[in-house]
């Protein structure tokens, strides 16, 4: 007996474009089997301009107050000790000492004159497109827990990621790539629990391209380089399809089974989908050059940059871009200098590509690490974590583009006024991709989750 | 559901204690002006708002005097006096973490911050206003139980007592009856006019057991040897050769792991190795093999290191018990946690959500934070076992990049000498790693890294168990919404109530009592762990359990399909002195295990339309392989598989960073041990298993997904492990003579049986494809490999 038509249409819908699963099965109980198809594209929402989201991820914490955030009275006050309380909890209280100016100038940069420190001179003369939100805060003030507050909103659980929520709510555009896909990052600080499902469906999982450590012009989804030539594998998916109607002939029909054939047939399309996007020997050598390519110090997040513009623009909802190397405990200037080489021309490149192509209105770029860094020194020329006020900037989506929103202290050290907390931010995401935060929700273990659990604010003022 | 979320929180009424004395005279004049410059406009403009009335606040809190203030709201007293880092109000304008920030969004100027803080540290001099007289409100009453008959009542609260067997009319089936589970299978069957499935043929048979048992495909011989038995009792003595079989414990092993989320690192923030923990993974793999009763099972898991040892006992069991305690110490670990409390109290939580889940089928973990919504859970009974678990030693200390406890396997001078190196160890890296190393200079960096490095060695060479120790019992306050800043009264170590009962006699022993709460865990005293444990088991044979939520049978679990079955096989587990052997053999020896995975005819129709989940048991159900039933029979197939037991998965130090550097180097899933011996890192799970949905170990996980995505026929088509496998089948292949047999001897091999004519038709010519015959041959193995028929088991 052949599959019936309405059956075969149900099992692909069931698999969906299933890359999902690849690095933790979520936990998925009866209640969480989801009757529709989950990664139909949604219909675009009332509010909402942006349809996919660019993650710019800065591991380690970059400083706050020496590329966004000036603090002349840090630098005036140089060398004096802080003049108010720490925080309750340290991450390493017996190195901290007095306070620390920045060495970098800072300069007003384009109409909005918002100020921009000069290791970032690229990304400065886009200022007039950035948001800049001066007043971010989180609660962790270690690595591992605060770069899974940001990706899950939570510390403390396993819980779905950010990409995996924007999958889970708007679907996906492109059947033959994954809808969420992150490029280079890191297997510490929490590792694959960063891009991870949890319990929302295996499909919604981020799909990991490379990982840190692999240069990004080797970075492959896995099991991905075909085993046998093309025509050798096509014979054997049509011998697996013909054993499997034998075998159903024989049995009676079983949806499980008939699904399973049908995600050979995606797989095998995948295989020759995904090359074609990461073939960046197609583009021009202006736009290599643009994206800083062709320099050894920019070339790695260059082509991280180009290959989310790649695969955004086909239609994957989530691409992440990691940067690696900010946690500057010692060695703050130069560190920071060559940190900042490395992603500003890419970063500046990438703004530039996506608003010549008319893409950047519905792409969201955001900016950002786990957190920020204290105003005072640490071990004489470094900085330590400081969850409690830091910088990320957005652009594209729908954001009110040239501006600053909230303050920290005139050290830089807390987040003072109009404070936004990453759930705030996530609130604020999912706002400009046309979700309502508290509607978005999965029920599993007799209770509706949702990425912000109880909390988070839209932040309003940020959005045009 | 593991939440502890603030959500709603209970107001569970403020209870009398003693009234805050004051040992000071009123107010001096310069703290009176203090107050009236620095404070009360302060508390005017940025507070009254919202806080001179209850009703206008979700915390319950007036700040418009000072009883007030020490009375304080839901989150207990807004302020301690001349502890300003321990009150509340100080925190919540400091925008700590642990307190919701006020005022919300904006902060107060830091000057003002700072005078809060001073004038609590002067002792609160408000004028006019003394602090005595004040009962501080003392949020959770430890004898609170807020839950109606109705939630009690719920079945799984209730003993399981031996049902009656149910008598069965019709004939027809009384034949077919093979043991008691039949009795309770067809009567529910006929009872809903459905017919039971024919029993499925012994090549069927053969392979279905013994994935079952093994997690391995059947050898040809193996298969030939069941067919040729024609003796009476063939079945059952296959049965028994598998039960007999190593690979039984290594198979059943593995499941148990998934429940107690074993795993060889602590994850969550670096990924530091546990190098001790695999030796708790050959304790469970040997116990199943060795059929330890269940109940000393839990037993040893829990309280190990408590249980008296019997006269003349070798050392090894000792040792042994020791290591069972592994299940209290290899929990996921946010060891970077700057919060010494926080750190410790998420490493019991995971300890009492852990057990709760993996013995009683219970969500305990819910009650941190509220008092569980749906079971009879308040957060007293959370902080009764909290006390326990808190009164047990794991960590060495509690702050960032804090040390495991570890026990030595060997003579007490040994462990003394662990303990020294233990020492030795958590110190220097105390300084190397938070000391300022502005005041060292190279050279003494040099020397205590030296040390550090030689302790560090000599540490490794000591044989040791991931294991706990006990430490003086004592008793824990409740900790409101889960928040240790925030106290409310204190509550006697004591177990569920729900299942231990309203009068429970105090805790006898000195230390933590975990030994107490073993015992009564791993017995019939409580009326869920042999449903638990039964469960599980006939999960593993069936597909689905009789209850389909295993770690939750509380009023959001699943009901069970059939609880005269679940209760008659528990009370038997019981009786049969706990032996899961004799378990498998009862369920193994009914007819309902050798269902076929086809309905009858008569039913089918029916069957689909009244019971879409199959919770009658009208069809047996067939199931994909599991990620490590997959690779092992890939390496089985192309006779690659390592039968070696047991051993130290990555070969490294214990605290070595696994997500960096030259430990990470050393992680390999190329061996070919068996699947169960390969590393297990939390957060990075080897990815062929990632893709057939291996468990999350960062928690426990009662029943695996099943599904069906497109990376798994990726892997099959792609995966370096299919590639070798199939080659390897190939270059076997070519070694037997004739083109005929080769079909016949590979389709025996993979999937059991002789290839049936029309798919010897199909295959016609399909090798002629080919320039080279070991490729042909590969690309055939791979098909094979990739069917349906062989991963899915009927």
């Amino acid at each position: 007996m052949a599959p019936t038509r309405r059956h075969r249409r149900q099992f692909l819908e069931q698999l969906g474009a299933g890359f999902g699963s690849l690095a933790l099965a979520g936990l998925l109980d009866q209640e969480s089997a989801r009757g529709a198809d989950v990664l139909a594209p949604r219909p675009a929402s009332r509010f909402g301009r942006a349809r996919r989201v660019i993650m710019l991820f800065m591991f380690g914490g970059p400083s706050h107050i020496d590329s966004f955030d000036p603090k002349p009275r840090l630098v005036a006050e140089h060398g004096r000790p802080l003049p108010f309380a720490k925080p309750r909890v340290l991450s390493f209280p017996l190195r901290h000492g007095n306070l620390v100016g920045s060495p970098f100038r800072f300069r007003r940069h384009g109409e909005s004159g918002s100020p921009v420190s000069e290791v970032f001179p690229h990304v400065a003369r886009h200022v007039d497109d950035l948001c800049i939100i001066n007043s971010m805060h989180c609660s962790n003030p270690r690595h591992g827990g605060a770069v899974l507050e940001w990706h899950t909103g939570t510390d403390t659980f396993i819980r779905p990621s950010l990409g995996s929520w924007l999958v889970y709510g708007l679907g996906t555009e492109n059947r033959n790539l994954p809808g969420y896909i992150t490029i280079s990052q890191a297997l510490s600080q929490g590792g694959a629990n960063n891009f991870s499902s949890a319990f929302l469906p295996a499909a919604c999982t981020g799909t990991p391209l490379g990982r840190q450590g692999t240069p990004a012009s080797r970075a492959r989804f896995p099991f991905i380089e075909p085993a046998a030539p093309q025509r050798v594998q096509r014979k054997e998916i049509e011998m697996i399809r013909r054993l499997g109607q034998q075998q159903l002939e024989a049995t009676g029909p079983d949806r499980a089974l008939e699904g399973r054939i049908e995600s050979f047939e995606l797989a095998f399309r995948m295989q020759s989908a995904a090359p074609e996007v990461q073939a960046l020997e197609t583009e021009s050598q202006a736009t290599h050059t643009l994206y800083g390519i062709d320099n050894k110090e920019t070339a790695d997040f260059g082509r991280q940059c180009l290959l989310a513009r790649r695969y955004s623009e086909r239609g994957v909802r989530f691409v992440q871009c990691n940067s690696n190397g900010w946690d500057h405990h010692s060695g703050l200037e130069s560190g920071m200098r060559s940190m900042a080489r490395s992603i500003d021309k890419p970063i500046a490149g990438l703004l530039a590509d996506l608003k010549s192509r008319g893409l950047l209105d519905e792409t969201l770029v955001i900016w950002g690490g786990e957190f920020g860094r204290t105003p005072t020194a640490e071990n004489g020329n470094g900085r330590d974590h400081n969850p409690h006020g830091f910088t990320m900037w957005m652009a594209g989506g729908g954001i009110r583009p040239g501006m600053v929103h909230g303050q920290t202290d005139e050290y830089g050290y807390y987040a003072v006024h109009n404070k936004v907390h990453f759930h705030d931010l996530h609130a604020t995401i999912l706002h400009l991709l046309g979700i309502d935060h508290t509607r978005l929700t999965f029920r599993y273990s007799g209770r509706d989750f949702r990425l912000t659990d109880v909390h988070g604010d839209v932040v309003t003022d940020v959005i045009s | 559901m593991r939440s502890r979320i603030p959500l709603l929180l209970l107001f569970l009424g403020a209870s009398a204690t003693a009234a805050v004395a004051s040992d000071r005279p009123g107010p001096t004049t310069e703290d009176i002006a203090f107050f009236e410059k620095r404070i009360r406009p302060v508390l005017a403009k940025h507070c009254l708002e919202c806080h001179s009335d209850e009703s206008d606040n979700d915390a319950k809190l007036r700040l418009d005097s000072l009883a007030a203030m020490l009375t304080g709201g839901r989150s207990g007293p807004a302020i301690k006096l001349r502890d300003p880092d321990r009150s509340l109000l100080v925190l919540a304008v400091r925008h700590d973490p642990a307190t919701p920030d006020m005022p919300p969004r904006s902060k107060l100027p830091l000057r003002e911050v700072a005078d809060l803080a001073e004038w609590i540290r002067r002792g609160a001099p408000w004028p006019g206003q003394r602090p005595t007289g004040v009962t501080p409100g003392r949020a959770g009453d430890p004898r609170a139980f807020p839950y109606d008959q109705a939630s009690r009542d719920h079945w799984a609260f209730q003993s399981p007592t031996p049902p009656h067997v149910p008598p069965l009319k019709h004939k027809h089936l009384r034949v077919r009856v093979r043991s008691h589970i039949d009795d309770f299978v067809f009567s529910r069957l006929a009872d809903n006019h459905l017919d039971p499935p024919r029993e499925a043929n012994r090549r069927t048979l053969i392979r279905r057991a013994t994935f079952d048992l093994h997690g391995l495909p059947p050898t040809p011989r193996e298969v030939d040897l069941f067919l040729a038995d024609t003796r009476p009792g063939a079945f059952r003595r296959l049965v028994e050769r598998l039960l007999a079989s190593p690979r039984y414990g290594q198979r059943y092993g593995r499941r148990w792991l998934d429940v107690v989320r074993y795993a060889d690192s602590n994850g969550m923030d670096d990924n530091l190795y546990y190098a001790d923990a695999w030796r708790y993974r050959d304790w469970v793999i040997d116990r199943f093999n060795r059929d330890w009763p269940f109940d000393q099972f839990l037993v040893d898991q829990v309280a190990g290191d408590l249980v008296p040892s019997t006269p003349g006992e070798p050392d090894s069991e000792r040792f042994a018990r020791l290591v069972a305690t592994g299940f209290l110490t290899l929990g996921p670990k946010m060891l970077a946690e700057d919060d010494p409390t926080k750190q410790q109290m998420d490493i019991v939580d995971d300890q009492i959500d852990t057990l709760g889940r993996a013995a009683l089928g219970l969500t305990l973990g819910c009650a941190r934070c509220h008092d569980h919504k749906f079971d009879p859970v308040p957060t007293s009974d959370y902080y009764a076992l909290a006390g326990i678990f808190k009164s047990t030693q794991v960590m060495l200390s509690f702050r960032v990049d804090s040390k495991w406890n570890a026990t030595a396997l060997g003579p007490a001078a040994l462990d003394k000498e662990l303990d020294k190196l233990e020492q030795t160890i958590d110190r220097l890296d105390r300084i190397l790693v938070l000391g300022n190393r502005q005041e060292m200079t190279g050279a003494q960096r040099a020397a205590f890294s030296k040390e550090l490095e030689a302790a560090r060695a000599a540490y490794r060479q000591i044989p040791k168990a991931m294991a706990v120790r006990d430490n003086r019992g004592e008793d824990l306050e409740i900790f409101l919404r889960g928040n240790h800043l925030t106290r409310g009264a204190r509550v006697p170590r004591r177990f569920p109530r729900i299942l231990a009962g309203f009068n429970q006699p105090p805790l006898r022993s000195r230390g933590s009592g975990r030994l107490e709460l073993a015992r009564f865990i791993g017995s019939d005293r409580n009326p869920l762990t042999a449903r638990v444990i039964v469960n599980r088991i006939w999960q593993a044979h069936f597909g689905q359990g009789l209850v389909r939520s295993p770690n939750n049978f509380g009023h959001l679990g699943q009901r069970p399909d059939n609880q005269p079955l679940l209760d008659h096989l528990a009370v038997q587990l019981v009786a049969d002195g706990w032996s899961l052997k004799q378990l498998h053999r009862r369920i193994m020896s009914s007819s309902a295990y050798r269902f076929s995975t086809h309905p009858v005819a008569s039913t089918r129709s029916r069957a689909r339309k009244i019971d879409p989940d199959n919770r009658l048991m009208w069809k047996a159900r067939r199931r994909r392989m599991q990620a490590e039933v997959l690779r092992d029979s890939l390496l089985a197939l192309s006779g690659r598989l390592d039968h070696a037991m047991g051993g130290q998965p990555i070969d490294t130090r214990s605290f070595d960073n696994l997500s960096s550097g030259s430990p990470r180097d050393r992680i390999s899933f190329e061996g070919r041990q068996r699947s169960v011996y390969l590393p297990v890192l939390r957060s990075a799970v080897y990815e062929v298993f990632g893709a057939f949905d291996f468990p999350d170990p960062a928690v426990s996980t009662g029943r695996r997904d099943e599904t069906t995505v497109a990376p798994q026929a990726l892997f099959l088509m792609n995966g370096q492990l299919v590639t070798d496998c199939t080659k390897a089948i190939a270059d076997l292949v070519i070694t037997w003579p004739g083109d005929t047999d080769r079909w016949d001897r590979l389709y025996r091999l993979v999937l059991g049986r002789p290839p049936r004519p029309a798919e010897r038709d199909a295959w016609n010519g399909y090798l002629d494809g080919f320039e080279n015959v070991n490729e042909a041959w590969q690309s055939v193995a791979r098909i094979l490999v990739a069917s349906n028929e062989f991963i899915y088991i009927d």
